[in-house]
């Protein structure tokens, strides 16, 4: 069996490299994944390099605040910057559609803003590429123009018929196929994938969450993904060369497939799912916040925080108590904002969860669209790893909120002057540094992608073989 | 012939598949493309709702507190305060309506806001906020008609015209046709010329469907010359393709050579020209990180709010009208003096907003220059400026915003400064209500400037590069098309002999 395979492998390579056509399209394909790992390598390096450095001066910043008013420092506030995942030298995913920063202030939880997308203008929709977009939109282009006449080109030369006298079973050389148009596009994208596995390993930093341990595994996954991928694909072309009268045919049926699957599914099934699942408008959202934020209902439930606090302590007045009643109240604010932020913020994300879901769907239609699933979900940039951060940044910004409200709290007006703090609060606030979230805690996002490729897998596999088989019984009759 | 050739074009089950998969996705495109704009519509109408509504409720509360029907308001909500109304009760919006052919082409439009609620507060973080989305869907891309344009239409005659010459050569009748008049490359030609109408003709209708089906107060005479610069474009793409189809499948060894190297030009022109230029233009002019920006903004906050005095003292300086309290730092109203060091910060966060600015005007020099070689570049240019939906446009946008923003702001100065100095600053938890107004002009501020959108007939056209791009594509398509017959083969390009059967 190996012995007859590697026979194919090395015919199929020979023919492969008397082709004039394939050295230049490798070269092309090759210098694409290039010149993107590349591009993204820099514009990753450059980005952690200044999320880094603002980062630092941020909370520098925070602890250089003079003496004043804690709640003056809580609408001071701190940014929270995202780091760019490592691996999104691979594949940015949406990141470029996501705000980058986020103000952490008293009362409110902001949206992330400036996105990188806002600052592109025409490139960021046209000509943009990442490896993982040559992998898994170009690449299978340039697997079908490689093998698109690998069987039918045999059957109208009349060489196919002669498969079923040879020594090599059809299972060989139908494997033996995949596997060398798969592998002289492997081949060819070495250079690119090489820059990108270095640079993320490189890139990984344990202060958030990845070591280099865990980068690499990351990294090899997301190889293994592209593996399988770009078997599948190869399975698909020769199962397609296989299963048409003529390679014109399966030039042109391919080119249809591809197409639709890489050009119209991914743009088709977003459609769809904003039909089906519809997002509210950032207007409905924002009075939606506003009005449970601002509902009166708030302020009964202060007076009657006030009065059981007042109770508790045998107070009859606020100036009596043993704690400042305006820590107790701005907890409280927030506390009860925290309650508003959690179902909006929460309702949003599911709407948008809900979507995305329904898009990614159309996985079962377009192995592209569940291997750029996938891609994203290992690489970190996808908007379940947005999520995350934004989530981490709110955990932070409440911290802040606690620290500086317990501190007034422990802090009596004399005179009617607020007590100032110091170094000594600031210093309690600990830097934030984002963490990458474990692959195991994002089971939820990964897997259906996962299932997707590997259903597409499987049954490329298997359509390979049944065409196959037909085309020799089909070739002998 | 025509007869003939269309009944020769309509036979094979694939040409015919092709057509109506053109047609559907011409349908799919033009009904998305009405969805994207009444949703941005929807949220245009809640604006307007939200800012007449809200504008109606302040009056009321005014009036209720005037009246004594309403004894007490929520912390600074009193409406009759300048202050207060300012920074927290207006509504206003600047606005950006969709132009007649945003149903055409979505452009970036997704990317950026389409209306800015306007306060007396901070403008950066309102600017930056964008119309609720799933990032997935922004990242596929929109499917709208300059989509289908520019991406399909080209591969849709490549694949109804790669084999017009080959075909025949491979069959051998190309031999036959050799003593006939028309000569072959002309029958080719007209052939060519019938597929591409084919694929003309409903993209124009399409054109002209989503005309009609463009808003109502968008449609009318002035929009029909960027409907018929759009058509334009769509027949250049046409030619433009038609043209290298017929270069190539006039003189390719077989329909399949012809189709891989059609196919080959298209990722070229489509894929690997745009990755060119994109990483030229992001090496040659790196737009730097908004994490910069941000620590440039803390700077300027923190250096403004150490040199408040003197900021205060510079304002009065130039408008000694409003120092009715003297110019002292505790004398301002807060409000005042919060306004007036946000516009300090403001004037020179826009210096570090300028960086950003020359790097993006870089990069589009550099993206201008790659229009002429990369015309789909050119193309999708020309569709987003025509349809209001590029980067310019919102530039300008953000430009007349931040104007009126002034504006308003301008208009609420005086108010601010006639009214006393705030005991407690903003940050203040516990201010409560303020007691009642007794400044009879309070309520000048209900009538403050209202965002009105000037379209800026600067950007009305194409820009140069896109017109040359469009004008190489033109040329190129029209002479290739020309010169088909003098390059045609009429021999089969193979070694072996072809025996016509």
């Amino acid at each position: 069996m190996w012995d007859s395979l590697i026979q194919v492998l090395r015919k199929e390579a020979t023919i492969l490299r008397r082709d004039g056509r394939a050295p230049w399209l490798l070269a092309v394909l090759g210098g694409l994944v290039l010149a993107a790992a590349l591009s993204q390598a820099l514009i990753v390096r450059s980005n952690l390099a200044a999320v880094d450095a603002a980062a630092r001066a941020e909370h520098s910043r925070w602890l250089a605040q003079p003496e004043k008013y804690a709640h003056s420092a809580a609408h001071y506030g701190i940014w929270a910057f995202r780091r760019a995942a490592p691996l999104s030298i691979a594949d940015p995913g949406v990141t470029a559609y996501l705000g980058s920063a986020v103000w952490m202030e008293a009362h409110l939880q902001n949206e992330a803003l400036y996105r990188p997308s806002q600052d592109a203008g025409l490139l960021e929709r046209f000509g943009a590429l990442s490896p993982a977009v040559v992998v898994g939109a170009i690449a299978p282009l340039f697997l079908l123009l490689l093998g698109y006449g690998a069987v039918s080109r045999e059957r109208e030369q009349g060489t196919w018929s002669l498969t079923r006298i040879q020594a090599a079973s059809l299972d060989s050389i139908v494997a033996g196929k995949v596997l060398a148009i798969a592998s002289a596009v492997g081949v060819a994208l070495i250079p690119g994938l090489l820059v990108v596995t270095v640079s993320s390993i490189v890139l990984a930093s344990p202060d958030h969450g990845l070591t280099i341990l865990t980068a690499t595994g990351r990294v090899l996954l997301w190889l293994l993904a592209v593996a399988v991928y770009l078997l599948l694909i190869s399975s698909l072309v020769v199962a397609l060369s296989s299963a048409t009268r003529s390679s014109a045919m399966a030039l042109g049926i391919g080119l249809a497939a591809w197409t639709v699957g890489v050009l119209l599914m991914p743009r088709f099934a977003a459609e769809a799912a904003a039909r089906v699942a519809p997002l509210q408008t950032q207007q409905q959202w924002t009075l939606a916040l506003r009005r449970d934020l601002y509902d009166p209902a708030g302020e009964a439930q202060l007076e009657s925080l006030k009065l059981q606090t007042l109770q508790r302590h045998g107070a009859a007045r606020v100036e009596e108590l043993p704690v400042n009643w305006v820590g107790v109240r701005l907890q409280a604010g927030e506390e009860r904002g925290n309650a508003v932020f959690d179902a909006q913020w929460g309702a949003l994300f599911e709407q948008i969860a809900r979507q995305q879901t329904l898009a990614r769907s159309g996985g079962l239609a377009s192995p592209w669209l569940a291997f750029r699933s996938l891609s994203q979900e290992l690489a970190g940039s996808s908007f379940a790893a947005h999520r995350d951060f934004l989530q981490q940044a709110e955990v932070q910004r409440r911290r802040i909120q606690r620290i500086l409200n317990e501190d007034i709290q422990g802090k009596l007006e004399r005179d009617g002057q607020r007590p100032p703090s110091g170094r000594d609060v600031w210093d309690r606030v600990p830097e934030f540094r984002s963490q990458v979230t474990p692959l195991a805690a994002q089971a939820g996002s990964w897997r259906g992608p996962l299932l997707q490729l590997l259903a597409w897998a499987g049954a490329a596999f298997a359509l390979v073989g049944v065409a196959a088989r037909r085309a020799q019984r089909g070739a002998a009759t | 012939m025509i007869n003939l050739e269309w009944a020769l074009f309509w036979r094979p089950t694939a040409n015919r598949a092709a057509l109506v998969a053109f047609v559907l996705t011409l349908g799919g495109a033009l009904f998305s493309g009405h969805a994207h704009l009444q949703r941005q519509q929807l949220a245009l109408a809640q604006v307007t709702d939200h800012e007449t509504q809200a504008l109606a409720e302040a009056r009321e509360n005014a009036r209720r507190l005037d009246s004594g029907e309403l004894t007490s308001i929520g912390t600074r909500s009193d409406p009759r305060e300048a202050a207060n109304f300012g920074n927290q009760v207006m509504v206003t919006y600047a606005v950006r309506p969709p132009q007649p052919l945003a149903i055409a082409s979505v452009g970036q439009s997704d990317l950026h806001a389409r209306y800015v609620r306007l306060n007396l507060g901070p403008r950066d973080k309102a600017l930056g906020s964008v119309e609720l989305s799933n990032p997935e869907a922004t990242l596929s891309g929109p499917f709208d008609l300059a989509f289908v344009i520019v991406y399909l239409l080209p591969l849709v005659v490549i694949a109804l015209g790669q084999g017009i010459g080959a075909s025949e050569r491979e069959r051998g009748t190309a031999f036959l046709l050799a003593v006939s008049t028309p000569q072959p490359p002309h029958i080719w030609r007209q052939r060519l010329m019938l597929r591409l109408g084919a694929v003309l003709v409903p993209a124009l209708a399409a054109i002209v469907v989503a005309a009609l089906m463009a808003p109502a107060a968008t449609r009318g005479a002035s929009a029909v010359p960027a409907w018929l610069l759009f058509g334009t474009l769509t027949t250049i793409q046409v030619l433009f393709w038609g043209g290298i189809t017929g270069l190539v499948a006039s003189r390719a060894r077989s329909a399949q050579t012809s189709a891989l190297q059609l196919v080959s030009v298209w990722l070229l022109m489509l894929v690997v020209v745009p990755a060119i230029a994109n990483v030229v233009a992001r090496s040659v002019a790196p737009v730097p990180s908004r994490a910069e920006f941000i620590q440039g903004l803390r700077d300027a906050t923190d250096g403004v709010e150490a040199r408040r005095a003197q900021v205060l003292d510079r304002f009065f300086f130039d408008h000694p009208e409003l120092a009715h309290g003297g110019v002292e730092a505790n004398a301002v109203p807060a409000a005042l003096a919060r306004l007036i060091t946000t516009r300090a910060v403001e004037a020179e966060a826009a210096q570090i907003d300028a960086r950003y600015s020359a790097q993006l005007n870089r990069q589009q020099r550099v993206i201008d220059a790659f229009q002429i070689v990369a015309p789909p570049l050119a193309l999708q240019s020309a569709f987003d400026r025509l349809a209001a939906t590029d980067f310019a446009w919102q530039r300008d946008f953000v430009a007349q915003t931040v104007r009126h923003h002034d504006q308003l702001r301008d208009f609420f100065e005086p108010l601010l400064a006639a009214a006393g100095p705030s005991p407690r600053t903003s940050t203040s938890p516990d201010a409560g209500s303020l007691p009642p107004s007794a400044n009879p002009g309070a309520r000048a501020h209900f009538a403050f400037p209202r965002f009105q959108y000037e379209t800026p007939p600067a950007l009305a056209l194409p820009t140069p590069a896109s017109g040359l791009g469009a004008l190489v594509m033109a040329l190129l398509g029209g002479v290739l098309l020309w010169r088909m017959a003098a390059t045609a083969t009429v021999a089969p390009r193979v070694s072996r002999p072809i025996v016509p059967v």
